[in-house]
């Protein structure tokens, strides 16, 4: 661990400085965007026929496909922000401060592209304003559809208020030192600010955090998004009560792995070794074996439930699910990360941050598939399965597949902006880890916990 | 289990003030035609049914028989207490095709209810079944024809069905074809779709195959509806047809997702007609009378599946369209008559009439075929479903094609089914014949061709029939390959694997 004293600079230092690396990214991830935007306005043009999907039934196919599966990951990975906020705000584990805000802000980046892919997956986006907002009052009270589009909204307005409130302490003592051009933005960050609001606006962030984290796990990943398909008696590869807990240890394991690499990019692209210290990195990756465990125990309820003695169709959706290469490998590759870790933790040699990435690369590749595999998986099993010898199978198209690098190039854009207009590494992280010494026993405390 | 079991069974659980009233009904019956002890039993468990604490299909078992046979005029009611206003009850019951059981479904199991309130549906009931077995003449019991209605709250409103006998269609596949015609659909989306399968458990093998024929169910409980984030998917209150606003859909396809039997077709391409002069040329048949647009085809990003024909139900399309759908017509064309489109609440539509006297025929009620093979109506009384002329008679040509004609023989009895029940979507197709069970497997057209030649026409030849198709085989060649239409717009992949 570096021995330096983290300080403004430090935290400032991407606002300042931008390498010849930062353009090459920015020009990258602009260009897969772009190129994503580009193939979606064929799709507009052309209709969707010019994806992989079709109608299941005499259709031959599936309706729904890579779009859904990649909306639900993304939702996964937003939840990074809540597990990190709640680690620090309200379980006090305060050795995860300096990830925290980037965790918070892949909140905002990962429902934005949650966002862009129920448009981007509708018939008529042109009509989303008037048919939902205009029927709201009535399909609230049937729709899934309805409830999860509004609990995504609110999630998001709430981590985006959040967010604002929390930088406006950092922005009116950073002022100074920040870039001009972005003069009105401050302005309107830091409206009204006088010193006496940080004590109530920690006491506001600290209710908002607790509404957030009490609403994201039961609302959002464990409520609304599996609610999509549990309810529906007729697909028995989604029915049942365990999609809400099963669809939580996924994002779960998504968010941990998407905070893992997205800490370690700034780490390494910053010299904030002193900040993003590895025991945050062990730490992290500790969390990611734990919530993977839990993955792979609630697939297991699943596998015996469907093969025990359970009813026809549901026998034959698990059958096909055990057969098929996409599950058996994301499976596959969840556990191997799952006994790496297990491994990493007996024996601490074996741990590096590189490892660590490359555990966090697998398991978002692999919940990612796992996530589409779920969807397809269920319209392909149907309890009315009279249409099986109809020809027809689903791949994404070129399509379909650009779309998951497209949103992933948004989401990298997002924070090579956002990085510099705001500090992405809290004031009160810097300030925490210079007089903070007396938190050292935390990491340790925090780790027994995982253990445990 | 006997009637007088379940009393036995039960006594000690009844609450005492029912005890009085038993002793009144049972006096009551006594030296009347009546069995004493089935009556009481009956009203016992009648009320428990009220309550909930008999299902109805455990109420069916116990009393379906012995309650035809006993049941047969108005006293029986009479003896249960009910009055005038019990009349009107059982009027309305009986307008809404509903049952005895209907009523009873109708009481609250609130233990508030009162003791008069139960008593009051419950006669009602039992007098609907005992005037029903009257005026249903020999169809007695018949459990199909007077459940055919979803009793959709309660009223007399109209609710468009069908009822399709499987066992009379030969796989022609006519109605796919009507519906494709009338409604300009896209390739391969097929509204109107036939299945055909083998099933272990119900016999059907590769060579004798199984059939299905599959519209929309137009559920009176649609989980497409129940799941649409816009109200776009919709049931018309005027008839209970579910249908789409084309103009309110957003094409989240959540309807396709929720429907558990895979009736609905997005517009993924665009239409092969285009959608300016489709507009133009069919504006009648478009919009309904609400002036929403709901029929045809959808415009492209919409969702789109089998409406039973509302600009025809509404007069749009001339007084003679009115009560009929393009597949129907399609099917009598054909000679088949396998499909029958009406109000199911009307006892007198068509799917009502087709399946009594289906029923009544399969038991052997209706008289054998003549020489010419030509349906006789049992015209006695008493006899036939529906008294009506003999061949020869000055008014016989007023008996409908599709009534006269072709109807199966079957030893066995005709049995009929809903398609999913158990999902309580409340489905409005009524089908005769046996029910694909949980292992049915669709059979491919080739393995179709193969093994069973001639059960069904392929939709190469069904081209070969289609005037249409000959002579535009690009715009109006009727396929079953949607997924392989789909995939020439695919960009890149969207092979199957």
């Amino acid at each position: 661990m570096s021995t330096k004293t983290p300080n403004e600079d430090d935290i400032l230092r991407p606002i300042r400085h931008t390498s010849k690396k930062y353009y090459v990214m920015l020009a990258v991830s602009a260009v897969v965007f772009t190129a994503f935007l580009g193939l979606w306005m064929i799709q507009l043009a052309e209709g969707m026929a010019v994806t992989g999907l079709s109608d299941w039934g005499s259709g031959g196919g599936v309706t729904w496909g890579l779009y859904i599966g990649a909306f639900i990951w993304w939702v996964g990975i937003a939840h990074g922000g809540i597990i990190l906020s709640a680690a620090v705000r309200l379980l006090g584990m305060e050795r995860y401060m300096p990830v925290a805000r980037l965790a918070e802000m892949l909140t905002l980046a990962g429902l934005s592209a949650a966002g862009f892919y129920i448009i981007v997956h509708m018939g008529r986006p042109d009509r989303m304003v008037t048919s939902v907002l205009g029927h709201y009052h009535i399909t609230v009270h049937n729709s899934p559809l309805v409830w999860d589009v509004t609990v995504i909204t609110a999630y998001f307005v709430m981590t985006a208020t959040y967010l604002a409130l929390t930088l406006r302490y950092d922005v009116t003592r950073l002022r100074d030192q920040l870039p001009n051009h972005f003069e009105p933005l401050y302005k309107l960050l830091t409206i009204g600010y006088s010193k006496k609001e940080d004590e109530v606006i920690e006491r506001m962030v600290w209710w908002l955090a607790l509404a957030i984290i009490i609403m994201a796990p039961l609302l959002l990943h464990g409520g609304v998004i599996p609610w999509l398909f549990a309810l529906l008696p007729s697909y028995p590869g989604w029915f049942g009560a365990i999609q809400g807990p099963q669809f939580l240890t996924i994002a779960l394991t998504s968010a941990i792995s998407g905070v893992i690499i997205l800490s370690y990019a700034f780490r390494k692209a910053y010299d904030w070794g002193h900040i993003i210290t590895d025991d945050i990195f062990r730490g992290l990756t500790l969390w990611l074996g734990f919530f993977a465990m839990l993955f792979l125990w609630l697939q297991l309820q699943q596998i015996v439930s469907g093969t025990f003695h359970s009813t026809t169709d549901h026998a034959y959706a698990t059958e096909a699910k055990l057969s098929h290469p996409i599950y058996i490998g994301s499976i596959a590759i969840v556990a191997a990360v799952l006994i790496y870790i297990f491994a990493q933790t007996v024996r601490k040699s074996l741990f590096s941050k590189r490892r660590s990435i490359v555990a966090a690369v697998a398991v978002l590749a692999a919940t990612l598939a796992e996530k589409v595999f779920f969807v397809v998986e269920g319209l392909m099993y149907p309890t009315f399965s009279l249409y099986e010898a109809t020809p027809g199978a689903y791949w994404p198209s070129v399509i379909e597949f650009v779309s998951v690098l497209g949103t992933i190039g948004m989401v990298v854009l997002f924070f090579l902006l956002v990085a510099k207009v705001v500090p992405v590494v809290e004031l009160h992280a810097v300030e925490h880890l210079r007089g903070g010494h007396g938190h050292d026993h935390e990491p340790e405390k925090a780790t027994e916990e995982v253990e445990a | 289990m006997s009637v007088d079991d379940s009393v036995g069974d039960h006594t000690d659980d009844s609450p005492a003030h029912l005890d009085d009233w038993e002793i009144e009904l049972r006096s009551a019956l006594e030296g009347t035609e009546y069995d004493a002890d089935l009556g009481v039993g009956l009203a016992k468990d009648a009320q428990r049914l009220a309550t909930g604490e008999l299902t109805e299909a455990q109420f069916r078992e116990r009393y379906d028989d012995d309650v035809i046979t006993n049941l047969e005029n108005e006293d029986f009611f009479e003896l249960l207490g009910a009055e005038d206003a019990d009349l009107e009850i059982v009027d309305d019951l009986r307008a809404a095709g509903g049952t005895f059981l209907d009523g009873l479904n109708g009481v609250s199991g609130n233990s508030d209810t009162s003791r008069r309130e139960v008593m009051k549906k419950m006669s009602a009931g039992a007098a609907f079944l005992g005037l029903g077995a009257l005026t249903a003449a020999d169809d007695g019991r018949d459990p199909q024809a007077a459940m055919a209605a979803q009793d959709d709250e309660g009223g007399n409103d109209t609710q468009f069905g069908m009822v399709i006998d499987l066992e009379r269609c030969d796989g022609c596949l006519g109605c796919v074809e009507g519906c494709y015609e009338e409604n300009n659909l896209r390739a391969g989306a097929n509204w109107m779709y036939v299945l055909n399968y083998k099933d272990e458990e119900n016999q059907r093998t590769a060579e004798d195959p199984g059939r299905l024929v599959r519209p929309c169910q137009h559920c009176s409980e649609a989980p497409c509806e129940q799941v649409c984030p816009t109200t776009a998917r919709h049931t018309r209150p005027e008839d209970g047809l579910v249908l789409t606003d084309y103009d309110i859909c957003i094409g989240c396809r959540y309807c396709q997702v929720g429907c558990p039997y895979g009736v609905n077709y997005f517009a993924w391409d665009p239409p092969r007609v285009d959608e300016e002069q489709h507009l133009e040329e069919n504006n009648n048949h478009v919009y309904d009378n609400r002036d929403q647009r709901v029929d045809m085809r959808p415009p492209r990003g919409v969702m789109g599946k089998c409406t039973m024909c509302p600009s025809r139900q509404d007069g749009n399309m001339g007084e003679e369209a009115v009560g009929t759908v393009a597949c129907m017509d399609a099917c009598d064309q054909m000679g088949m008559s396998a499909i029958h489109f009406g109000d199911l609440n009307d006892p007198e539509s068509r799917p009502n009439q087709y399946i009594r006297h289906r029923t009544a025929h399969s038991r052997g009620e209706l008289e054998d075929l003549d020489e010419e093979g030509v349906e006789v109506y049992d015209d006695d009384d008493d006899g036939g479903v529906l008294p009506g002329p003999a061949p020869g008679d000055d008014d016989y040509d007023d008996v409908p094609e599709w009534l006269s004609s072709n109807i199966p023989s079957s030893e066995t009895g005709v049995s009929t089914f809903r398609l999913l029940e158990e999902m309580d979507t409340k489905p409005n197709v009524i089908y005769l014949g046996d029910e694909p069970g949980p292992n049915a497997e669709q059979l491919s057209q080739e393995e179709v061709e193969e093994e069973a030649p001639g059960y069904t026409i392929s939709y190469e030849q069904l081209n070969e029939r289609s005037a249409l198709a000959m002579t535009e085989p690009d715009d109006h060649e009727i396929v079953d390959d949607r997924k392989d239409v789909l995939d020439e717009s695919t960009i890149g992949g969207g092979i199957g694997q």
